[in-house]
């Protein structure tokens, strides 16, 4: 009882990363029709943001030694401007080109971060000790919750709110519901599409800069493919989840999270080296049973 | 008859488009002048969309020249030349469905600066179509077929337009919702001096209701005329087949 207890909290916390960077992803797909393989770069260009930029094997902190209330916005402004340029060079000049051909290029986007940052920062992975406070365990009943899990899921709840009422609630926001919807006639009605597009690369650097932050307290560790896993699970949610749809994203997230936990922990020690292709499995079978995904939307419908 | 180009609100001067290599318009041109009512009539696939969207900005013409109000504006984005306040409502409706029936009509407004004429517009619109107040929380994809076309050219009278075209207005509709369309429509004209391009297929309603008509078939202007001289249908009906005396003298009403 204890311990399916510790494994939901567990699944909950590993879900909420999956579910925010999901909603990265699927934010620009939902309006570019860009499945972007580059938000895991983000994410990684989040986290070396954080150290002096160097080959040296020990990690000396820059922004990483400032108080959390001026580190956060610091590697959130990184990620969006880093976010804004790659759509500035890369997927501006692309804005007619096909779903693939966008894919495509942001497999190059990816490369491309990733080999920046064994330039500057070297191969070798780097030890990074941040908000090691969070180690705590908090008492919760009888079971043992380490605060950074706690954190992780109250800051994407938090996200997934403010998000919610800034897509509902502002001009910015129903302008992007409608052109994720209809980008056409949006513009035919005045939207700028460029600056939903803008807004939707900005949006998913800031969910891009908390998870790196998140992730990187949880693993203590900097690579320059730290982000690729997460990227991988999370385009797993997103098609489970059904393309185009944002809670679709998170759902998939969650579920994905949840998965990957309950395998680790019920599946029999011998299969337990199988897990990720258990989990993967269970994905197939959901799509076979709605191959829309979980969540489907008209939109995607209606263009595919 | 008020085609004079040099005052002329919109001109559109032999226009080229193709989508990849097959060519939808081979050289239209046409003219509007303020407060004028034209009709573009054609069959299915003549290029009627094309030329709408090619003046909208939706495709960009490789060849020709659209003025709007004496701006150039071939090769300007759809959203720039919303913004010059000439609104497309295309064919097929296209409501934001996920989107309430209030944010749809809001979507056109955010570009606008001039809040008190808004103001001024949305009570104006919303005299036009009353239910739209009752029903302004619910999704617009659950609006009826006749509710959603309203609703999109209420939608884009909110944007403020000098100009507005729409794409076959009756498409889909039933006979009774068409008249009440073009009652909409019409008097908005004589009562705001809102000037119109609209597209048809079929002649029989549009002759009443515009000043000049355009027929257009295999992507060129074939006839142009005022609607009093081709009162008859017989001239639009030539022009609309590229024959004449073989075709049942029904068929064009029976179209749309």
């Amino acid at each position: 009882m204890i311990d399916a207890a510790q494994n939901l909290v567990d699944a909950l916390s590993l879900g909420s990363l999956y579910a925010l960077v999901a909603l990265g992803i699927g934010l620009l797909f939902g309006i570019l029709r860009l499945v972007n393989f580059a938000h895991g770069d983000f994410i990684t260009l989040g986290a070396y943001a954080l150290i002096v930029p160097s080959a040296n094997i020990t990690a000396r902190m820059l922004i990483g030694a400032w108080n959390w209330a001026a580190m956060i916005p610091a590697i959130c402004i990184i990620v969006v401007v880093a976010a804004l340029i790659c759509d500035a060079l890369v997927f501006r000049p692309l804005r007619r080109a096909n779903a693939p051909t966008l894919m495509i290029a942001s497999f190059a986007v990816s490369y491309i971060i990733q080999n920046g940052i064994l330039m500057i920062y070297g191969a070798r992975p780097k030890a990074v000790n941040l908000w090691s406070g969070l180690d705590r365990q908090l008492l919760v009943g009888a079971i043992r919750v380490p605060q950074l899990q706690v954190v992780t899921i109250g800051v994407t709840l938090f996200l997934m709110v403010a998000l919610t009422l800034f897509l509902k609630r502002t001009a910015f926001g129903v302008q992007m519901r409608a052109a994720a919807e209809d980008f056409r006639m949006a513009q035919y009605l005045g939207v700028r599409g460029n600056l939903v597009i803008g807004l939707a690369f900005g949006i998913s650097g800031i969910l891009a800069a908390v998870v790196s932050l998140l992730f990187l307290s949880q693993t203590g560790s900097l690579s320059d493919t730290m982000g690729v896993p997460l990227v991988l699970f999370a385009f797993v949610a997103v098609v489970i989840g059904g393309m185009g749809s944002l809670l679709g994203a998170v759902v998939g997230g969650f579920l994905v999270g949840f998965l990957i936990i309950m395998l680790q922990a019920y599946l029999p020690e011998d299969l337990r080296v199988f897990r990720d292709a258990f989990a993967f499995g269970f994905v197939i079978l959901i799509l076979l049973a709605r191959p829309a995904g979980l969540v489907p939307t008209k939109a995607l419908i209606e263009r595919v | 008859m008020s085609s004079n180009a040099a005052r002329a609100m919109l001109e559109v001067d032999d226009i080229h488009v193709s989508y990849d290599r097959l060519a939808a318009l081979r050289g239209i041109s046409l003219a509007v002048a303020e407060g004028e009512a034209v009709c573009i009539i054609g069959p299915n696939g003549a290029g009627k969309s094309t030329t709408l969207a090619a003046i909208a900005g939706g495709v960009t013409p490789h060849r020709g020249s659209i003025r709007f109000e004496g701006t150039e504006i071939v090769g300007a984005r759809p959203e720039q030349i919303a913004r010059l306040r000439l609104s497309l409502v295309p064919e097929g409706r296209h409501v934001f469905s996920t989107l309430s029936v209030e944010e749809n009509l809001r979507i056109g407004t955010y570009m606008r600066r001039d809040r008190a004429a808004l103001a001024a517009d949305f009570d104006r619109v919303m005299g036009y179509f009353p239910w739209l107040q009752a029903r302004r929380r619910s999704p617009a994809g659950r609006l009826s077929g006749g509710e959603q076309q309203m609703l999109v050219i209420a939608r884009a009278l909110l944007a403020g337009p000098r100009l507005m075209m729409v794409d076959e207005p009756s498409l889909g509709l039933a006979p009774k919702i068409i008249d009440q369309v073009y009652e909409i429509l019409l008097d908005l004209r004589r009562r705001e001096r809102l000037t119109l391009l609209l597209n048809e297929q079929s002649s029989h309603r549009i002759l009443k209701h515009a000043d000049r008509i355009y027929v257009i078939r295999n992507g060129r202007i074939q006839l142009h005329d005022t609607a009093a001289n081709l009162a008859d249908g017989e001239a639009i009906k030539r022009a609309y087949f590229g024959f004449g005396e073989q075709v049942r003298p029904s068929v064009s009403e029976e179209i749309g």
